[in-house]
């Protein structure tokens, strides 16, 4: 039961377990490399990996604070360029990734700042368009190479090892970022919000400070994550990591797993990184459809996605993700 | 005696062509509780939410130990001294009691962190009688419980001033009666409560003087006494011929 | 540009107006009551042009009776949908996370339905009509245009009517203003919000298949209009049609002014621009600028 518990996020003051079982996934997955795991499977976590950590950047926005964007894709692609042409600088990657994150944040502003303001769906609308509107200025860019993509040249050899680790290395951080907000004040305010916007007001909480500080948050992650991704790519265009697709994915992340939880992206990366391989290669043209039709049974049967089941199976009724 | 700690001067709004408040103008003292009654579409709510900030009046002014409150959206008013409670109870439903109080300490006026508020957070909890509660879900506690948490959340602020909304609305009398000696331990411990409240008993039973509003205009200010014997306001809510036998 | 062009683009903008404002009242009705943003309304949209098409196709039925004919059907498909889906999301006075998410799946499956049956190449209706021309005066109009904003103009009546003579049109009223207390007088909401989803849906699928007439279409069809439907819920309001007509025209005037002086794949970016210009400065929407001093802080 505590194991479970632990697991599902815990509840009260963190006890040993609570370290125990996220450092020990870490230290198993930072073997894989060693034990001569094959080329394909680091391949596969690596992916599963970025997609983790957009799921969990989303969450902070979209879960904890009860803010939906449907356009997330745009801080993914934005600090895929930003890494991209920063890198074919000669900028040593991580200084690449931290420009990625820094123009995720100006433009989670610039969304941000005239949304937020406003009680309504303003913002979750607003979202629908700055993907496309971002993807199709990048198409017609002819410095980044338009529609036909940009390409990143390394000083440095490929090495799948690096980019692993690299890969691993930012969804600890992500995750680690994810525990530490929902632990601390800031989480406080952004469930108050989320809860009952006025009422948060109404004891000295600034909505739109915090909306915005928890928009930069998840946005700088998914930024990085687009840039760690480029750099494995090597190559990167405007319809793939501006895409709408992209956006839903990294939605359906979070919400499959169990949105505003901690585990939940975690597990809904997984299980997305498992299956929308295999999945695409079965049905080509039916897997959004599968997307779609899982989301509604979401929203109907079971919001709380895969870990609410698991909550109602161990029948606790206190067991909630955000001590 | 000293400065009034609010005062209400001159306000007025229109809702299009009807005047809701008519130059209404009073001043509340430190350390009192101070009743709002008036019969229905009075205005009380309409002043209420003027004070509390979500409307603006036409004209006409709100001062906190005269700092002019007007413009100022919730949570300033929160960070000047100014917190209110909601005639529809409203908990932050996913977290736990104890959680809701953290808010109030960490977002009121003395912005503590997450850790420091704890023992505080408790310590309001057993001044409303809510720490057996306090890791209970806000939204499966009882209505009485959950009007409680309100107000412990709302002290949690630190404010000067408190406004309570109807906050006898929907409960037994004798959760009525321990949410009014709640009122009165505030009082005692500094805190200013400006009360709008329908139920006229109560209000005549915890208040230490009492204004009556009456389609929009100031009808009376007095002590419950006062009050109760003012035939203008025996006639306003009940008909010349009741107010011809005060 | 000489003053004829400009009472050409005018004329021009005034008949796109008439469409926009049918597509943007199905969303604005399922808002305003239900407090739900249907983002299915896209996916609406595209299968009611696809329903024309169809008609036109197999049974060579003119595309403006399809759209006559696409209203009671979609409004069936809408009560279907708001019984099968919709009822059990929980009442709120804001829109509710659950609400996006689920409209979001629903148009995720209908737009990915249509692209398994008909695959993801534009079609087209032509008909004798697409390339008919009507002369007012000094003026050169699309008839085609000209016709479909006749249909828009006509339901949109209709609509005002039954917003202000039927007892369905006082409870959507109601509704819209306070739910509450339409609750309390004795509004059945569960009714009202059934008829209200099959009429939002019915207006879409009307929408869309006049659209189908005017343009090319294929399954991604419905996202510009989508924002376009919101940029227009926000300029206008939601209080009656005559505000969504107003909404209607703004946008339709911007676009096409804007054509004139943006390249055509930047189309989008003008709905979504304007939206950003409204919302930082209008929140309120263009009743803002008429209404007197009442405002929250």
């Amino acid at each position: 039961m505590r194991v479970v518990s632990a697991i599902a996020g815990g509840l009260g003051r963190p006890g040993w377990i609570h370290v125990a079982i996220p450092l020990a996934l870490l230290a198993a997955l930072a073997a894989t490399p060693w034990i001569g795991a094959e080329a394909n499977l680091l391949r596969l976590l690596f992916i599963t990996f970025i997609w983790t950590t957009t799921g969990i950047a989303w969450n902070i926005l979209g879960g904890f604070t009860g803010q939906v964007s449907f356009g997330f894709a745009v801080f993914y692609g934005l600090g895929a360029y930003t890494a991209a042409i920063l890198i074919n600088t000669g900028i040593h990657p991580y200084l690449a990734f931290a420009g990625s994150a820094l123009v995720a944040v100006l433009a989670s502003l610039m969304v941000g700042v005239p949304t937020f303001r406003l009680r309504g769906p303003y913002f979750a609308i607003a979202t629908i368009g700055v993907s496309e509107t971002v993807r199709v200025i990048m198409s017609n860019l002819s410095v980044t190479g338009g529609a036909s993509g940009y390409r990143i040249v390394e000083a440095t050899a490929f090495r799948q090892a690096d980019h692993f680790y690299t890969g691993l290395l930012l969804v600890s951080l992500a995750f680690v970022v994810s525990v530490l907000i929902s632990r601390s004040k800031f989480g406080l305010a952004l469930t108050a919000i989320r809860d009952d916007e006025p009422a948060a007001s109404d004891v000295g909480i600034n909505p739109l400070t915090q909306k915005l500080a928890a928009h930069g948050v998840a946005a700088a992650l998914a930024g990085m994550a687009g840039g760690v991704y480029a750099r494995y790519a090597a190559f990167i265009h405007p319809h793939g990591v501006f895409a709408f697709n992209t956006s839903v994915y990294i939605l359906l992340i979070p919400v499959i797993g169990g949105i505003g939880t901690l585990w939940g992206p975690v597990l809904g990366g997984v299980i997305f990184g498992i299956v929308e391989e295999q999945l695409v290669a079965s049905f080509p043209q039916a897997h959004l459809l599968i997307y779609g039709a899982l989301l509604i049974l979401i929203i109907l049967l079971e919001p709380g996605g895969i870990l609410g089941i698991v909550r109602k199976g161990l029948r606790h009724p206190r067991l909630r993700f955000n001590p | 005696m000293s400065t009034p700690v609010l005062q209400i001067d001159r306000v007025s709004i229109s809702f299009g062509g009807l005047a809701a408040l008519r130059d209404v103008s009073f001043e509340v003292a430190e350390k009192q509780i101070y009743g709002l009654i008036g019969p229905n579409g009075a205005g009380k709510t309409t002043l209420f939410g003027v004070i509390a900030g979500a409307l603006q009046p036409s004209s006409g002014k709100v001062l906190l130990r005269g700092g002019d409150l007007t413009g100022k959206k919730a949570f300033q008013r929160v960070h000047r001294g100014v917190v209110r409670t909601h005639q529809v109870v409203a908990p932050f439903r996913s977290m736990t009691v104890l959680e809701n109080v953290l808010a109030g300490l960490c977002f009121g006026r003395h912005r503590l962190s997450r850790a420091a508020a704890r023992d505080q957070a408790m310590d309001l909890l057993k001044g409303v009688s809510l720490e057996a509660q306090a890791n209970e879900r806000a939204d499966l506690i009882s209505l009485g419980n959950q009007k409680r948490l309100e107000v412990a959340r709302a002290i949690a602020t630190h404010p000067d001033v408190l406004l309570c909304d109807e906050i006898c609305g929907g409960l037994s009398l004798t959760e009525t009666r321990s949410i009014l000696e709640l009122l009165r331990k505030i009082r005692e411990r500094g805190t200013t409560v400006l009360y709008v409240e329908h139920d006229v008993k109560a209000i005549m039973s915890v208040c230490d003087r009492v204004l009556v509003l009456n389609s929009g205009e100031r009808l009376a200010e007095d002590t419950p006494e006062g009050i109760q014997n003012n035939p203008a306001v025996v006639e306003a809510y009940l008909g010349r011929a009741a107010a011809k036998r005060v | 540009m000489a003053a004829l062009d400009w009472l050409n683009v005018v004329v021009a903008a005034v008949l796109l107006a008439g469409i926009y404002a049918v597509m943007s009242v199905g969303m604005t009705i399922i808002y305003g009551v239900m407090k739900i943003v249907n983002l299915a309304h896209a996916g609406f949209m595209m299968l009611g042009a696809y329903f024309a098409y169809e008609l036109f196709e197999r049974g060579h039925l003119d595309p403006l009776v399809g759209a006559f004919l696409a209203f009671p059907v979609f409004f069936g498909i809408g009560r279907l949908v708001y019984w099968l889906f919709v009822r059990w999301l929980p009442v709120s006075n804001q829109p509710t996370l659950g609400s996006l998410l689920l409209m979001f799946g629903i148009w995720l499956v209908l737009q990915n339905l249509a692209y398994l049956v008909w695959g993801n190449e534009d079609r087209s209706i032509f008909t004798p009509r697409t390339f008919l021309t009507t002369q007012i005066g000094p003026i050169t109009i699309s008839t085609l245009r000209l016709v479909a904003f006749a249909v828009a103009l006509v339901s949109l009546v209709v609509f005002e009517l039954v917003l202000r003579r039927t007892w369905y049109g006082r409870s959507v009223r109601a509704l819209i203003q306070s739910r509450y207390a339409g609750q309390l007088v004795g509004v059945d909401t569960r009714r009202t919000a059934s008829l209200t989803f099959g009429l939002g849906i019915g207006f879409a699928g009307m929408a869309g298949a006049l659209l189908a007439s005017l343009y090319s279409f294929n399954p991604d069809f419905g996202r510009p209009f989508l924002i376009r439907s919101f940029v227009i819920i926000v300029l206008g309001g939601l209080e009656s049609a005559s505000g969504v007509a107003l909404g209607a025209l703004v946008l339709a005037l911007a676009e096409t002014i804007g054509i004139l002086f943006v390249p055509a794949g930047y189309q989008l970016a003008i709905s979504f621009g304007l939206l950003v210009l409204v919302l930082l400065v209008l929140p309120g929407g263009l009743a803002q600028l008429f209404a007197k001093r009442y405002r929250s802080a």
